[in-house]
Parts: C-alpha cells; structure tokens; sequence
C-alpha cells in the first residue's frame, strides 16, 4: 500500500488528492486536548482570584467541547475529535489553557501545532459578555463565549489558507509516519529527521508494498473507533450538564454585576456620620461582613455546583480512564505483534 | 495652674487609655496538628459572661477614679462640673461598646474544624474563616478590609482590620472538658487609642438529628432524601 494511501489520501479523477472517504487533504483530522484549568497549585489563592477549582476542571472538558462543535460546523476540516491526553501523532492538535472564566469574560491561550512541528496558533482569545440592558431579559449562558471559538476557528482556516496542498499531504505523511513509528520504532526509524527547531521533516519513504503500511493503518483506523467513543463521551456530559453550566454563568454574570454596580455605590456615597461616631464604624463593619458574605455565597454556589455536576463528570472521568487503559494494553499488544512479524518478515531483531 | 491641670489631665488620659487588654498576639504559625478543638454547636450561656451596661459603667469609673477631680460630660449619674474629657471620646467608646454588644449577641452558632481550616459560621453574618498551609495561617484581604488569624498558646485568635483604625479582635478560648467556650470580643480604634471588650459563655449542645439528608444544587436548590436512619 502506498503511504500516500495508508495516510489516507489517493488521487480522484482530476488529480486532486482526496482521502479514501473523500477528505480533501486540506480537510485535517483535528484533535483538540482537553483544556488545561489553569488553577494555581496554592489553594489560598483560589479565592483571592475568584477561581473555583472544581468548575474549572469541568470548563476545561466542557470547552474544548464547544470548539469541536464550533469546527465540525464549519465543514472544513476531517474528524474533529476530543483526546484526554496529547496525540503524538495528531495531523493538528489543539490546546488550551483557561486563563479567566468568571461569568463576565473568558480568556483561553490556545495553541494548535501540526504533526510537522509547525505552530499555527499561539495566542491568547479574550471574549467579553456584552453588558445586557435592563430590558433584555436574555440571560447569560455559554453562547455568549461562541465569538472566540469562532475567532479560533477563522484563524486555524486563515493559517490553513497559507499552506498549498503539497504541504498539507506532507502534513498527513509525517503524521503516518510518527504514528508508525510510535507503533513499530525498529521498523519506521529513520523516516523522519527532526530539526534544531523541532520541525519534522521526510528523509525517505517506505517502499509501496511493505505490509507494514497496511497494518499500521489498519491499527490506526482500530484505534480511531476508541477515540471516537472517547469523544462520544464528552458529547454525552456536554448534553447533561451543558444546562447547569448555563445557570452557573449566568449567576456569576449576575453577580459580578452586581458587586460591580454595589463597589461603586459604597465608594461613591461615603457615610456622612462623624468618624468614629457608632454610624460610621457601623458601616465600616457592614460593609466588609457584606463583602465576605457575596464571597461566602459565591463558594457556596460553586459548591453546589459541583454537588449537581460532578458525579457525572467523576463518572465519564472514570469510563475514559478504562479506556485509555484499554488501549494503552491493545498499544502494548500491537507494538509486540508488530516486533514479531517484522522479524518473521526480515530475521531482523529490535 | 492651669497649665499644670491640663499636663495632669492629659497624663492621666494617657494612662487611662493605655488601660486596654494588651495588644493581642498570636502566632499565625503552629506545628502538628491544631492547639486546640473548637468544634461543635455552641450556644449562649445567658448566666455567665459580660453585660455591655456593666461594662460600660466599669470603664468609666475607671477612668475617673484614675483622676477623681475629672468628669465627665453629658454621662448620666455621675457629677458634671465641668469636664476635661470631650463628649466625642464619650461617643466614641459608647459607639465602639454598641458595636462590640451588637456582633457578640449571637445565641447559637458552629464551628467546624480541620486539619487546615477553621470556620465560625454565624447566622446574618459572615463566616469567620482560618486557612492554614504547612501550619501558617492565610489571612483574607478585600476592598473592605482584611482579616487575620492565629493560635496564641492553646486560643484562636481572629482579628478584623477595618478602615479608620477600626479594629475587631475575636479571642477564642475552650474548656479542657470541651463543653464550655469563652470568646473575648474587643472593638478598638488605633487611631484614638480607645478599646470595649466583652466576654461571652457558651455551652457546648447537640442539635436534633434531621431524619433528612439535604445537599444544595444550583438548578433546583437544596435537595433532601430521607436519611439512612429515618424509618
């Protein structure tokens, strides 16, 4: 089997390189990490930065989510998949890490690399929740973050544009490659060369009929089906908790609003009691017991949160894990079968 | 001769207002596990503790035994001829002596307790909170404020630092038995140098067992199942 074909793509009719199901060679597989929560080892911090840890682990599987979907929309790219841990071979992947969320804005540092080593994106995406009028009775929810799920899809597309299809095919063939030699080492090593800035590039290929081409792609379309599963799985909790998620914005919206809007009337309208006076020292008391107890509310929300969430997300959490185990056993399993034909096929040993 | 009355007085201020509990001290670091266990559902021990009238009066007759020659302007009871001292310290102790009564009147509160935090909590009020990493207690900074905590010896310490010199100290003191606690609640101004305190009692109790199991959720607030015990 030609590499071109084990990677996927052949030539139609009119030349233009097309996968065996079609893909345009533009149309890259995408896998896109669950996010990084960006939370600080030191949990003292946690409140000094309204970061509420347990929400940020379930935004960082919920968002990647809404960039899948956001992708898979705009019908220009191959298989958009969720992976828990990085790909070593994925054709693009994308990572994140949460830098803000708190109901008013969110803040990702995206960064999508080729299998080739070469960075597409490496930027920070900020999208704000328009400020709503007291007429508008539309509340906040996760739609109001789809600007910058769309904001990083344009820019993978403009950076896409960039590139002619020779160097998107040779995207794809150093993915196989990589995949395969992760499989079979002794047998693939030497195909790539990686350069002092970490960039791969094809020394030579493989010869059109070694049968390791189609075993390799034979394992990788195996391995497609439990990352398919895997990523069903971020579909299932994205459908069951999307809604909680959708209230917990809104509250800290309506929150920050609020705190916002009290901050500047305790600032701006001082006591006029004489210092020292019980008015005074009064208010002084009142208003840091007001300010601990919004603080107070806001944990407890976030507890409550979690009460409603997390056994689901603990749940898939624990089903992805035994899958990963799983497979991690079939990689072990393969790498072994593979060893052993290769010596049966040359006598030669690892 | 004049001249000499008014050091005088002002002497006498100054050892009459240095007359306040000692600056409170604690260590916000400990070793092991925690000095002491405060936990548990404490109620007023209506019997024992400081009445804030008593107080009030006790302090003020501090201040003029301390000089019988001063009085004191505008306080009812006590002789009026002429004053050395200013209607504003008057209101100002008056003011922090309300204060003091006012967050101390509490009839039950809890307290939880771990290896790393403790918190007060306290009906129509905020939550005292202590933090402790690797046995050093994290203080809480706002807008408004900040707070912090500490163990001095085998007492909890929990000190609020407001604005204008506003000061609220919090002493926290068990019993060996456990059964009984004591808090000293002291409401002070650093900038006039003026201090109230009051100690309260209160006894240790166990609430009626709920036959209910409840949790909060955010889409349908807090939710009960019957607990395991319920018949």
């Amino acid at each position: 089997m030609p590499l071109q074909q084990a990677a996927g793509q052949q030539t139609n009719n009119i030349g233009m390189p097309v996968t065996e199901v079609g893909r345009r060679v533009s149309e890259l597989n995408v896998s896109i990490v669950v996010f990084d929560p960006g939370v600080s080892t030191d949990p003292l911090a946690h409140s000094q930065q309204q970061v509420f840890p347990n929400i940020r682990e379930v935004e960082a599987l919920l968002l990647p989510f809404m960039l899948r979907e956001t992708l898979v929309e705009t019908n220009e790219w191959g298989a958009v998949r969720i992976v828990p841990v990085p790909e070593v071979a994925a054709e693009l992947l994308v990572s994140g890490e949460i830098i803000r969320s708190d109901g008013n804005s969110l803040e990702l540092w995206v960064r999508a690399v080729d299998a080739s080593g070469q960075i597409w994106l490496d930027d920070r995406y900020v999208s704000i929740v328009p400020i709503r009028t007291a007429q508008s009775d539309t509340k906040s929810d996760s739609s109001a973050y789809q600007g910058i799920f769309d904001s990083i899809a344009e820019d993978l597309r403009l950076v896409r544009s960039g590139y002619d299809e020779l160097v998107l095919s040779e995207i794809l063939e150093i993915s196989f490659l990589r995949y395969a030699e992760q499989l079979a080492p002794s047998v693939f090593e030497g195909y790539l060369d990686r350069t002092l800035d970490g960039l791969f590039t094809i020394q030579r290929l493989p010869a059109e009929n070694d049968p390791m081409l189609g075993r390799i792609e034979r394992i990788r379309q195996s391995e497609y089906v439990f990352i398919d599963t895997i990523d069903e799985k971020f579909q299932d909790l994205h459908k069951e908790i999307e809604s909680i998620y959708d209230l917990w914005l809104d509250y800290r919206y309506q929150v920050a609003q609020y705190e916002h809007n009290e901050l500047a009337r305790v600032r701006n309208t001082r006591s006029n009691a004489p210092r020292g006076s019980y008015d005074a020292i009064r208010n002084l008391y009142d208003n840091y017991s007001w300010a601990r107890m919004q603080e107070q509310r806001r944990d407890g929300r976030a507890k409550a949160f979690d009460n409603e969430v997390g056994p689901t997300v603990r749940e898939m959490q624990s089903r992805v894990a035994e899958l990963e185990d799983w497979l991690e056993q079939q990689y072990t399993e393969w790498r072994t079968l593979l060893s052993e034909l290769f010596f049966l096929e040359t006598g030669l040993r690892e | 001769m004049l001249r000499l009355r008014i050091i005088v007085v002002l002497c006498l201020l100054v050892s009459a207002c240095s007359h306040q509990p000692a600056r409170e001290s604690a260590a916000r670091s400990y070793q092991g596990s925690m000095p002491s266990d405060l936990s548990g559902f404490w109620q007023r021990d209506y019997w024992r503790g400081d009445d804030v009238n008593r107080e009030l009066d006790l302090w003020f007759r501090r201040l003029s035994r301390t000089s019988p020659d001063q009085r004191l302007i505008g306080y009812p009871g006590l002789d009026n001829s002429g004053g050395f001292i200013s209607s504003g310290y008057v209101s100002e102790i008056l003011a922090l002596a309300r204060l003091a009564d006012e967050i101390t009147r509490l009839r039950y509160f809890s307290i939880s307790q771990t290896e790393n935090e403790i918190t007060v909590e306290r009906e129509n009020d905020f939550d005292i909170s202590c933090r402790f990493s690797d046995g050093v207690a994290r203080g809480v900074t706002t807008s408004f404020g900040a707070e912090i905590c500490g163990w001095s010896d085998k007492q909890f310490v929990s000190r609020l630092i407001l604005p204008d010199g506003l000061l609220v100290n919090h002493r926290f003191t068990v019993a060996p038995d456990s059964q009984n606690l004591h808090i000293s609640t002291t409401v002070s101004s650093s900038t006039t140098g003026l201090s109230f305190s009051l100690g309260r009692f209160y006894t240790k109790y166990q609430p009626f067992p709920s036959q209910f199991d409840c949790i909060d959720t955010l889409s349908r607030n807090r939710v009960c199942t019957m607990g395991e015990d319920s018949p």
